[in-house]
């Protein structure tokens, strides 16, 4: 997985999935029953995209209160989040975690579009917040796989969690 | 110029004590400011080492200006060395460029720095050792560094992370990027050359930005064996351990 900055043009945010990483995640995001959706106003420039949306409330509250308990001392870009695809990915300190809800093109990218460059600097805390994103995301799910797997296969003495 | 709001010039050099006056007494007072800097020595005409600076003559001087038009800093600078400014091997001329908040972003990705330097080193203007020796000079390293690049945007007080060719340090302190390649010129026609080649350059280059710059990172976790009887071990693996609170990327290759 990757993630940088494109520069051609107007300045885009990207998340590149490789090898089977998207198709991992997407197992594991509709293990937790989000749900396909699609809205006309991704990223609040009038994209159309698809995306995943939460059935209910608590993964939302949690996703986001997550992130709210991780501290990123030094970054000026991501002080506070919001989880919200019909906002911008960034504006006035605050990083919108909706990244993660994106469906990525037949070349593994998902794109949002950003209203300036973004200096190294800036990339790089937005990076560390992703990846905090993803970890936590995996975190929740590696309790889900793990108690259906319990439940399923009672007489196994080992189980997997991926 | 398509992208640049306004330039700042930094003349080290030597000069007199009347020059300083004369600029406060000008037009050009209201963006004029004048410090000493330790690092410059400059003697005055005709001046053996031995012999003791002359009465009001300033051997390490910075003279500082900016305007919203270039040509106007340009007027500046004539200004200076028709009245006496001189300036040596001990000199850098340094350029701080404003830009709107949009583009600024751009200047700051390694592929920029690589490509304004690989410009410098082949533009035939440059091709002397007064020039090219300034890539070698600890003031202003001409090669790119990742980490003094975020140190250097990280920080709003002045370090020795602001030495490289392009700084990026005064982004935070004045909002500016500073080219800090530019040499000591032996008279205004050659600083007038650098100063506009290096000014075309920068704005053609942001008009011209293609490059991508990417980051490789690590998301998905190893596959984690767990025994199916114990709880204590699910809830380690849904509780965030300090080590990842403290998640790090772990490879970085901007290109």
């Amino acid at each position: 997985m990757k993630y940088g900055l494109k520069c051609n043009g107007k300045p885009k945010f990207f998340i590149q999935f490789e090898g089977n990483e998207y198709q991992t995640l997407k197992a594991k995001l509709e293990l937790m029953n989000l749900q396909i959706a699609t809205t006309a106003n991704a990223w609040s420039v009038g994209l159309e995209e698809n995306y995943y949306r939460s059935p209910n409330q608590e993964f939302h509250t949690y996703v986001r209160n997550s992130i709210n308990t991780r501290t990123f001392p030094t970054s000026t870009t991501c002080q506070s989040f919001i989880d919200d695809i019909n906002s911008q990915l960034l504006s006035n300190g605050y990083f919108n975690l909706a990244i993660f809800r994106l469906i990525p093109d037949n070349e593994g990218f998902i794109y949002a579009p950003l209203n300036k460059f973004l200096t190294v600097l800036e990339l790089n805390d937005i990076g560390k917040v992703v990846a905090s994103l993803f970890a936590i995301l995996f975190s929740i799910i590696a309790e889900a796989d793990i108690q259906i797997r319990q439940s399923n296969a009672s007489n196994s003495i080992t189980t997997e969690a991926v | 110029m398509k992208h640049i709001r306004s330039i700042g010039i930094e003349l080290e050099c030597g000069c007199n004590e009347s020059l300083i006056t004369q600029i406060r007494a000008s037009n050009f007072a209201q963006n004029f400011r004048y410090h000493s800097d330790g690092s410059v020595s400059v003697r005055s005409d005709n001046m053996s080492r031995f012999d003791r600076y002359p009465m009001g003559w300033h051997s390490g001087a910075e003279l500082l200006y900016w305007n919203f038009d270039y040509k106007a800093v340009l007027d500046f600078v004539e200004f200076c060395f028709k009245n006496g400014i001189r300036q040596n091997e001990s000199c850098g001329n340094h350029i701080h460029i404003k830009f709107s908040n949009k583009i600024v972003g751009a200047l700051t990705h390694k592929k920029f720095f690589e490509n304004f330097i690989s410009w410098y080193k082949a533009f035939p203007l440059f091709q002397s050792e007064q020039y090219q020796s300034r890539l070698e000079n600890s003031f202003c390293k001409g090669f790119y560094s990742l980490d003094n690049a975020l140190e250097s945007l990280r920080r709003t007080d002045k370090g020795s992370y602001r030495y490289h060719a392009i700084n990026f340090n005064s982004l935070g302190i004045h909002g500016t990027i500073e080219i800090r390649l530019l040499p000591y010129a032996e008279n205004f026609k050659q600083f007038k050359k650098a100063f506009k080649a290096v000014i075309t350059q920068i704005d053609k280059q942001i008009s011209e930005t293609r490059h991508d710059s990417i980051i490789d990172f690590e998301f998905i976790p190893k596959k984690t064996r767990v025994k199916r009887d114990n709880e204590i071990v699910i809830a380690k693996l849904i509780e965030p351990t300090s080590s990842s609170n403290e998640l790090e990327i772990p490879t970085m290759r901007i290109l």
